[in-house]
C-alpha cells in the first residue's frame, strides 16, 4: 500500500504546486506509480504546470459525487510513465467536499499507487482541512522570507493538531548570492525557527519559470540545478540518504573554515 | 541517636512545627523545650510565627502550649492547624503567585497562532515562535528562544518576571506595562536575560544566577 503526502505551506505563491509536480515527476522517473491530487478546488493549477489542462474530462468532485468512476477521472501524464493527475474542479469551491470524503478517496488511491501527493491550497481554512485529512505525512514548503516562514510555523502547528506531528521542510527559491550578502535568511535561520527536518533546498532558478510556463516539470531537464535538487528530494523520500547539496559553488576554503569556527559572516 | 519526633520546617512567613500524632503530651513538651533551647539564639528577639500541625489540640492544650512558648521565647505568635498534615494543602484553593504557586509546563515549540494561557507560572521547555502568545498570572520562564509575545503577571502582579535563554520577544508585557523590542535592531544578545518591573519601567538585563534583586 502506498503513502499519502500532503504538500502545504500556509502562504500562497511559495511553490507548492511546482514542488508537487516536480517531486511527482521525479518519483515517476524512479519507476514509482504516482498520483498527484489537486486539492485546490476552484483555483486549480497543477494541471497547467503539468501541461495536462486540455486532457481533463472528469475531476475530483465528479468522483466524490459519483458522476464517474475513480479511474475515469485520472489523467495520465504525457511524458512520465506511472504519473497520473487527479484534477480539481474549477467551477466549484472548497466546501464542495468534506474531510471524510477526502479520507475515503485517499484510501482508495493508495491501494493503487506507491505515492499519493496532495497539492494543498493556500490558507488554513476548509481547503487545508480537506487536504490534510487523508494524509499520512506532510511536506511543508517555504521560501526564505520572514512572512513565509511565519506562515510555515503556523502550518506546522496546525499539522500537529491534525495528527501530522513531524512534517519535513523544503526551502524553495533560495538565492545563495543574497544569503552571502546577508540580504536573505539562510538555511540555518529558517531551520532554527521551524525546528523540523530538512527534506531539501531548491535554488531560485530561471529554468523553473521557463518549464512551468511550458507545462513540463523541470526535473526532466538534466542540466538544471533546480531539477537536480528535486530529483534528490524524491530519492530522500524513497529513503536514500542523499546529503543536502552545497549550493554555494564558489565558496572558498577560508570561508568554510571561518564558518566552522563561527567567525565571519554565516 | 535520639529519635526526633518534632520537626521544624520553614514555611512562608514562619516555622511549621510538625508533631507525631501519637506522642505523649509531657514528652512533647519536653522535646519542644529542648528544641527551643538548643536554638535559642535563633528564636531570641525575633518575631516568629509558629504553626503546629500533625495532631489535634484541645483548647486547654493550646493555651498550655502558648503559655509554655511565651515563657521560653518572647515575641512569638502561635497558630494551630488541623490534625492531619495532608489537609494542610487545600486542593480547592490552589496558590497562584510569583513566589510560590501553581505552574504549567509545556514541552515543545509554541508556534505561530498558538496560545498558552495559565493563571499561575508558565515554564516552556522549547522555543516560543513569533506569533505565539504566552500569558501567565505569574512568572514566565522559557528554556529556549522567546520570539513571540509574553505577558507575565497578567492579573496585575508587577513582581512577575520573564526569563528566557534568548529573550527576543516581539512584545513583552508585565502587569499593565507593554513594551516592544527596539526598531533599530542592535546585536542580539547571546545569553539568558531577565525582564522585570521597577517603578513604571520594564528593565531587561543579563540573567545572572544568584542575583536577588528582581
Amino acid at each position: 500500500m502506498g503513502e499519502v503526502y500532503v504538500i502545504t505551506s500556509g502562504k500562497g505563491g511559495v511553490g507548492k504546486t511546482t514542488t508537487t509536480a516536480n517531486i511527482g515527476a521525479a518519483l515517476a522517473m524512479e519507476g514509482k506509480k504516482v498520483v498527484l491530487l489537486d486539492a485546490d478546488i476552484g483555483l486549480r493549477n497543477l494541471d497547467v504546470v503539468l501541461g495536462l489542462e486540455n486532457r481533463i474530462v472528469y475531476d475530483l468532485i465528479d468522483v466524490i459525487e459519483g458522476t464517474c468512476r475513480l479511474k475515469q477521472a485520472l489523467v495520465k501524464d504525457k511524458r512520465f510513465d506511472g504519473l497520473y493527475l487527479m484534477p480539481a474542479a474549477q467551477t466549484r469551491d472548497k466546501n464542495a467536499i468534506s474531510p471524510k470524503q477526502m479520507q475515503d478517496l485517499c484510501k482508495e488511491l493508495k491501494q493503487e499507487f506507491d505515492y499519493v501527493l496532495i497539492d494543498c491550497p493556500a490558507g488554513i481554512e476548509q481547503g487545508f482541512k480537506n487536504a490534510v485529512a487523508g494524509a499520512d505525512k506532510a511536506i511543508v514548503v517555504t521560501i526564505p522570507e520572514v512572512s513565509a516562514v511565519r506562515d510555515a510555523d503556523r502550518i506546522i502547528g496546525l499539522l500537529a493538531a491534525n495528527d501530522l506531528p513531524y512534517p519535513q521542510l523544503i526551502i524553495n527559491r533560495l538565492r545563495i548570492d543574497m544569503v552571502k550578502r546577508g540580504d536573505m535568511m539562510d538555511i540555518d535561520d529558517t531551520i532554527d525557527i521551524l525546528g523540523v527536518d530538512l527534506l531539501g533546498v531548491v535554488p531560485d532558478d530561471e529554468d523553473i519559470v521557463v518549464s512551468t510556463n511550458k507545462g513540463e516539470p523541470v526535473v526532466a531537464n538534466e542540466n538544471s540545478l533546480a531539477g537536480m535538487t528535486f530529483r534528490n528530494i524524491a530519492k530522500r523520500i524513497e529513503g536514500h540518504a542523499i546529503p543536502i547539496m552545497d549550493l554555494d559553488t564558489d565558496d572558498s576554503l577560508i570561508d568554510k573554515l571561518k564558518r566552522l569556527f563561527g567567525i565571519g559572516k554565516k | 541517636m535520639k529519635e526526633n519526633k518534632i520537626f521544624f520546617k520553614g514555611i512562608l512567613g514562619g516555622l511549621q512545627v510538625n508533631i507525631d500524632p501519637h506522642m505523649d503530651w509531657d514528652i512533647l513538651k519536653k522535646q519542644l523545650k529542648e528544641k527551643l533551647e538548643s536554638n535559642k539564639n535563633f528564636f531570641q528577639g525575633s518575631n516568629v510565627n509558629l504553626v503546629f500541625t500533625g495532631r489535634n489540640f484541645n483548647d486547654k492544650e493550646k493555651q498550655d502550649l502558648k503559655d509554655f512558648i511565651k515563657k521560653e521565647i518572647n515575641n512569638s505568635n502561635v497558630d494551630f492547624r488541623s490534625s492531619v498534615v495532608k489537609e494542610d494543602i487545600n486542593m480547592d484553593e490552589p496558590i497562584y503567585g510569583t513566589d510560590e504557586g501553581m505552574a504549567r509546563f509545556f514541552r515543545g515549540t509554541v508556534r505561530n497562532g498558538q496560545r498558552i494561557d495559565y493563571q499561575g507560572n508558565i515554564i516552556i521547555m522549547g522555543d516560543v515562535n513569533p506569533g505565539a502568545e504566552i500569558i501567565a498570572g505569574g512568572n514566565i520562564i522559557v528554556l529556549g528562544n522567546l520570539r513571540g509575545m509574553a505577558h507575565a503577571g497578567a492579573t496585575g502582579d508587577l513582581k512577575a518576571v520573564v526569563v528566557a535563554l534568548r529573550l527576543q520577544p516581539t512584545q513583552l508585557r508585565i502587569g499593565n506595562i507593554i513594551t516592544r523590542s527596539p526598531e533599530d535592531e542592535v546585536e542580539k544578545p547571546d545569553y539568558p536575560e531577565i525582564a522585570y518591573i521597577r517603578g513604571d519601567n520594564l528593565f531587561i538585563e543579563p540573567y545572572t544566577p544568584g542575583k536577588v534583586k528582581y
